[in-house]
């Protein structure tokens, strides 16, 4: 009877912790759908963001070359990178923080291949211990970041980015998240925030290769006068160096959210798998105790009837 | 009946406004412009200041606006801002603090005095909104 006591104790615990893994798959869920909600809230500000840097950027280039601190330039190198990795403060969420600092130590890996210096900034406490494991130093650690990162918070962190990239104090500021490719997909990513891109470039490109595209050279032409008709206040490249700053900004606030969405769609796979394995624990278990059960009753028959056969 | 155009006002974290109105008065970084329908294209930097927007069926709104931009394209006013407070929101008290805390700045740096020339602009169009709507 021993065994099966021991039996019914586990399905007990079993049970318990399903219940557990079961009410946390549906907080992740309403948080993911909360989360879900405020990124797609945030979408039309950084695209509109975008739109209006193309149209600036198309502009600028044509009256002249773009000239700003925070783009790529030909400017002495200092060796040295800054990288902002952004894990969870919480675990149980499956591979979610794993995967992150794993394209983080890859990362670092190759910089310090190249003999480049890496300063690391975190947030989340996921991510703190684990460097602190593989005893590499954390220059700054942000752990007032909750589920709901404000625009405020990021926007102070991107400001001082550009500040220290425009002293010249970094050659590259790169953040690494998880990135939302859809519901079902989620990767973690290396983006670099600094230096950007050109935009003046991009747009060059853009306008020579649609029209070489679509074969109408008529295009080009109408393509730049169309955008002189705008009244720009103050001047185009003043507009551009104001907007600049701010793409970096919804970059960035973009990759929070992005981290959250993911950390909970992470939270609600591992916990949706958790609450299906108890489950199938729960079921084999019960099997075991009722076999169990069973035995201790043939045993005991066994020995009556042998008992009483011995008496005749 | 006055033509109408779309005005959409856009926030980092949502979008606040997006109604049909029959004027707009934007907060630019140089001095009010007031838009109406078929405006030509126009693209301009904000300041801290008071948006107004007219609607079609008479009365208005009253915002305040922290900076950002303002495109008007195809009759279609997009307000991009990092900060948009309907003026009910807007606290008389508060204004008046920010007021005293940007005026309590002693500029040692260029840098400074713009910021404080940029805090008292804004405690002041804060101020003046809460006085509009009677806020306290």
């Amino acid at each position: 009877m021993a065994k099966s006591r021991e039996i019914k104790r586990r399905i007990k615990a079993v049970g318990n912790i399903k219940r557990i893994t079961k009410t946390m798959q549906m907080i992740a869920t309403a948080r993911f759908q909360a989360a879900q909600r405020r990124a797609t809230a945030s979408r039309p500000y950084s695209l509109k963001i975008a739109e209006l840097v193309g149209e600036l950027a198309a502009t600028a280039a044509e009256s002249g070359g773009l000239e700003h601190p925070l783009l790529a330039s030909d400017r002495p190198k200092t060796n040295k990178h800054l990288l902002l990795v952004i894990t969870s403060n919480r675990g149980l969420c499956g591979g979610y923080n794993g995967n992150i600092l794993r394209v983080a130590a890859a990362k670092l890996r190759e910089a310090k291949g190249q003999g480049a210096t890496v300063d690391l900034e975190l947030v989340g406490k996921k991510g703190l211990a684990f460097f602190k494991f593989i005893n590499q130093p954390v220059s700054q650690f942000y752990g007032d970041f909750s589920d709901r990162p404000t625009y405020d918070q990021v926007e102070k962190i991107a400001d001082k980015y550009m500040e220290q990239f425009a002293a010249g104090a970094y050659d590259s500021v790169s953040v690494i998240y998880m990135s939302f490719v859809s519901i079902s997909r989620q990767a973690a990513k290396a983006q670099q925030i600094l230096p950007m891109e050109n935009p003046a470039a991009k747009a060059v490109e853009a306008a020579a290769g649609a029209p070489g595209a679509a074969g109408a050279p008529g295009a080009k032409a109408a393509a730049p006068g169309y955008r002189s008709f705008y009244d720009f206040s103050p001047s185009p490249a003043e507009l551009l160096n104001e907007l600049l700053p701010e793409t970096v900004k919804t970059t960035l606030f973009q990759a929070f959210n992005e981290a959250v969405v993911g950390e909970q769609i992470a939270r609600m796979v591992a916990m949706k798998a958790a609450t299906d394995a108890s489950g199938k624990m729960n079921k084999e278990l019960t099997r075991r105790y009722n076999r169990a059960r069973q035995s201790a009753i043939t045993t005991e028959l066994t020995e009556i009837i042998a008992g009483a056969a011995s008496l005749e | 009946m006055a033509e109408t155009f779309r005005c959409t006002i856009v926030t980092p974290e949502r979008q606040v406004f997006d109604e049909p109105v029959v004027y707009a008065s934007i907060p630019a970084w140089d001095g009010q412009i007031g838009l109406m329908a078929q405006r030509a294209p126009l693209l301009a930097k904000l300041g801290d200041g008071i948006l107004r927007l007219d609607f079609p069926q008479g009365g208005s709104r009253l915002f305040f606006v922290g900076g950002g931009f303002a495109q008007m394209k195809g009759d279609k006013l997009t307000v991009l801002t990092p900060e948009a407070v309907p003026a009910e929101e807007v606290v008389q008290k508060n204004a008046q603090a920010q007021l005293q805390e940007a005026q309590a700045i002693v500029p040692s740096t260029e840098k400074e005095a713009l910021r404080q020339q940029r805090g008292i602009q804004r405690a002041q169009a804060l101020l003046e909104l809460s006085g509009k709507t009677g806020g306290n």
